[in-house]
């Protein structure tokens, strides 16, 4: 059993593996499979509770992760300000070697989902190799 | 004790049904010997240096931290973990997550290069619908 203290890692591990032995769509077909398939509670939150859902959803995912993170939700907008990514955080720790485009998943899994309700999706990557960013959704 | 965040468990197996689905089981493979050469390096390099005793601690502290129910018992020349529970299928299983069909495939080839990069051998007994398995490692007396 992969643990998930190793889930990172090999998370990361299949980023690069998938780039190096089949392209770089090869990536970004994985990471929209895995929207479709895997984040179906994050799907049924924003369909059922907008703006809501997403708070719940994040709230519980990134204090399992123990991410440091500043979260401001208005009936309109929803952001996320990252201060240090905690699987960022890991891979700098781990000494493996980072897939370059590691931090691409997040602007791509969640905006399938979230745009597909009627919000916009604006992602800014501030510090890649320190784990920073920011996530802004907006109703529409 | 810190909390993991088991879901991800539900991420791997949604992976390695991609890997199968677009590219077979020899890429599954494939990946999991680089995850095992990659991101076991750690334990690898200390059974190398404490021997068995660090399989012992590296799978005490994880089953724990998972709460998992297990049982590990050791000799001289052998580790054997007894998962009479495992924590990512009873999590998959709970949270209705989708379970790729050979989803202990993992165990197999990471125990596998974590033996071959270590001078030990080992084997498993696996029954994934009851989310049990014996591991071993064992080194020849």
């Amino acid at each position: 059993m992969i643990s998930c203290t190793e889930f990172i890692l090999a998370y990361n591990e299949l980023f690069s593996f998938l780039e190096e032995e089949y392209g770089r769509q090869a990536v970004i077909e994985f990471w929209k499979y895995i929207s479709d398939r895997f984040l179906s509670n994050l799907d049924r939150l924003v369909r059922e509770k907008g703006i809501e859902g997403m708070k719940e959803y994040w709230t519980h995912t990134l204090t399992e992760e123990g991410a440091d993170y500043e979260m401001r939700v208005t009936p309109s907008e929803f952001e996320i300000y990252m201060k240090q990514c905690p699987s960022v955080n890991t891979l700098n720790r781990s000494g493996v070697r980072k897939y370059p485009n590691y931090c691409d998943h997040c602007n791509i899994l969640y905006r399938i989902i979230i745009e597909k309700y009627g919000f916009s999706y604006d992602y800014e990557f501030l510090d890649r190799d320190k784990g920073i960013c920011r996530l802004i959704v907006r109703k529409k | 004790m810190p909390k993991v965040h088991k879901d991800f468990h539900g991420a791997l197996s949604c992976a390695f049904q991609f890997l199968e689905e677009n590219y077979g089981k020899e890429a599954l493979t494939k990946f999991l010997i680089r995850v095992a050469q990659n991101c076991y390096k750690d334990l690898i390099s200390n059974i190398n240096t404490e021997g068995l005793l660090a399989l012992e601690i590296y799978w005490r502290k994880i089953f724990t931290l998972e709460e998992g129910k297990f049982e590990i018992r050791t000799d001289e020349n052998s580790v054997i973990i007894e998962v009479k529970e495992c924590p990512a299928l009873s999590h998959l299983k709970k949270a209705g997550y989708p379970i790729y069909k050979d989803f202990c495939y993992q165990t197999e080839i990471i125990n596998s290069i974590i033996a071959k990069e270590t001078g030990l051998y080992s084997s498993i007994e696996k029954n994934q619908d009851k989310a049990y398995c014996i591991q071993k490692f064992w080194r020849e007396k």
